[in-house]
């Protein structure tokens, strides 16, 4: 790697900064936590309701994580290769869910995916439960976080030179293999970076969650929501025990996931 | 295998990039498409590999109608420029995918596809990258691995899009050769692109010289170089002093608009005026130019004429700049002047 000059600046500012807004409140938490001994910690992360929303909590965001993996493959497939009347609005659109107070779009779907609402009527009908679910809590994830990986593959697909596909064709390769074998390893980095960001703000989302999941204890209740419940009773020791098992549960995640990406890099680099 | 090209015509919205052109290509001739940028020599060869259909006409493999099979059915090897690997993969794994893509049933065991993969490697010289990835290659390195890519799938007909186009001269001028080398081993009927006129007459048996969508002449490098049937074909094979007027023993303008060419290496010098060398001109400048030495002049009559010399000649004439000395002309061709595009008239015209 070259050393741009103004490397030891530029790494200072960086590393100020990651330590002033990440790394400080962080570990704030971590010794607030602390103050409560192993013993209170370990008794607060082993209760059923924390252990049930633990499970909830990273259950539906990897759902709607790979739900989105594949959904915006798909978008940034279509927004790249074909034009259509009305793509530059679909491509507009895609950004929508992150300018939505969260908290809007927990309602809407709510609205809409309620047993009385348009969709969650003939839903229920058939049997399926959206709203109040944990199906509903994936759907909330899904509009949230679908941006993601669309914004994250879109570049890398729109610079894939032409060339490549057509080598692929002229050896003789059918559009699936060239699609597996040619197109889909240059997209595997970005793929999982998309998903990372998916699943890291699924873990942490809040607002369009406790509007769709009816919040009952031990069913759909998510570990942010516990968290909440506990500051509410002011056991704050509690809530940051649990804020810090959140974290270190996403860090390993996102680590391996990183791992994984660096992984594929080094594979595909130009 | 032979190619027949019957009457092709492709548009790009009203841009007529080929215009009803025909050529026959015959079993394991080697073919240089020669025309500058623009001329629709790329389009013919991809119209050819399947990569674009035509609008009208038809390209036929032994006699065998192409259209409406893909690309991935024509059995052509095809070798882009910018030498288009698979970035991710090795080496060894580029050059065996057009192995490993076939179906179950016609694939070969691994063990078969690593032996094919090694020998043509072997052959380019590159055996001992098998297990880089492209992007530690230099380019030279990249464009043969893309060749051996391409020659695995065993096609009958090999097409290369300017493949030494991104090159450095030196690696340029060694391709060929090497190129022209695996022609002779292999047999296989090759067609390449190249804006580059030595490159088509040094590499070609025949070369096909392109513009505006059209064919202006097809032959071997000595007949196209020695006898252009058009302005267009002379002026594109290598530099031409133009001038505006007929020659007879001395330059003489019979009719304004017709115009005559004249090849560097044609024009000649002495000191002395002769019944050949007739035209007074003036030296402006003497410089190295590979294995000759070129010369400017300017007519004393007004207008630059440029002149190719043997390191030998020049020294005898001891050209110095400012120097009055008599220019001939050993060769040269006019043309009516309806028939000389205006494209062809260069800066350097005299």
């Amino acid at each position: 790697m070259r050393v741009l000059p103004g490397f030891g600046l530029s790494l200072g500012i960086t590393l100020l900064w990651l330590g002033l807004l990440v790394l400080l409140p962080l570990a704030a938490l971590a010794a607030k936590a602390m103050g409560m001994g192993w013993a209170d910690m370990w008794r607060v992360w082993t209760e059923p309701r924390v252990i049930a929303a633990l499970e909830l909590s990273f259950f539906t965001a990897a759902v709607a994580a790979v739900v989105n993996l594949f959904l915006g493959l798909l978008i940034a497939w279509v927004l790249v290769r074909y034009r259509f009347p009305g793509r530059k609005l679909a491509d507009a659109l895609v950004d929508l869910p992150f300018a939505l107070p969260t908290a809007v779009a927990g309602i809407a779907l709510t609205t809409i995916y309620a047993p009385t609402g348009w969709l969650g009527e003939p839903l229920a009908a058939l049997g399926i439960k959206v709203a109040y679910a944990p199906l509903g809590i994936i759907v909330a994830l899904i509009f949230v976080t679908l941006p993601f990986v669309v914004r994250t593959v879109q570049p890398v697909l729109e610079s894939l030179p032409h060339e490549i596909e057509e080598a692929s064709a002229s050896l003789g390769a059918s559009r699936w293999s060239t699609f597996r074998r040619v197109i889909l390893p240059e997209l595997i980095p970005a793929l999982a970076t998309g998903f990372a960001l998916a699943f890291a703000r699924g873990v942490g989302e809040f607002g369009s969650v406790v509007f769709i999941s009816g919040n009952l204890p031990m069913k759909t209740e998510i570990l942010p929501l516990v968290i909440i419940g506990k500051l509410d009773q002011y056991a704050v020791p509690a809530a940051t025990a649990i804020a810090v098992l959140m974290l270190l549960f996403s860090f390993v995640m996102l680590l391996a996931i990183n791992l994984l990406q660096r992984w594929a890099q080094r594979r595909a680099v130009a | 295998m032979s190619i027949t090209i019957n009457g092709v015509t492709k548009r790009f919205g009203s841009f007529v990039a080929l215009d009803n052109l025909s050529l026959d290509i015959a079993s394991g001739e080697l073919v240089a498409l020669l025309g500058p940028s623009g001329s629709g020599k790329t389009t013919l060869l991809r119209i050819i590999a399947g990569l674009e259909s035509a609008d009208d006409g038809k390209v036929l493999f032994t006699g065998r109608d192409q259209t409406g099979v893909g690309a991935k059915d024509r059995g052509v090897g095809f070798v882009f420029q910018h030498y288009a690997l698979f970035r991710h993969m090795t080496v060894a794994e580029n050059v065996g995918f057009g192995l490993s893509v076939r179906p179950k049933a016609t694939r070969p065991p691994p063990a078969v596809i690593r032996e094919k993969v090694m020998h043509l490697l072997r052959m380019v010289q590159l055996d001992w990258t098998a297990d880089r990835l492209p992007h530690q290659l230099s380019g030279g390195q990249r464009q043969r691995v893309a060749l051996a890519r391409a020659l695995a799938v065993e096609p009958k007909v090999l097409l290369l899009d300017e493949p030494f186009g991104a090159l450095d001269a030196k690696v340029r001028a060694e391709l060929r050769r090497w190129l022209r080398q695996l022609h002779e081993q292999t047999g296989v009927t090759t067609v390449f692109v190249t804006h580059d006129q030595e490159e088509a007459l040094e590499v070609a048996d025949r070369v096909v010289v392109i513009n505006k969508g059209h064919i202006e002449q097809a032959g071997s490098p000595d007949e196209v170089y020695a006898n252009p049937a058009t302005p267009f074909v002379h002026h594109f094979l290598g530099t031409v002093n133009v001038f505006h007027g007929r020659v007879h023993d001395s330059l003489a303008a019979v009719s304004e608009s017709d115009v005559t060419f004249v090849r560097p290496h044609d024009v000649g010098i002495e000191r002395e005026r002769d019944e050949t060398h007739s035209i007074a001109a003036l030296v402006r400048g003497v410089g190295i130019a590979g294995a000759l030495m070129r010369v400017e002049l300017e007519r004393e009559a007004g207008g630059r004429v440029e002149a190719l010399l043997t390191h030998q000649r020049a020294r005898q004439l001891a050209l110095e700049p400012g120097q009055r000395v008599w220019v001939g002309f050993s060769e040269f061709r006019t043309y009516a002047g309806d028939s000389v595009p205006g494209g062809a008239v260069p800066d350097y015209a005299i």
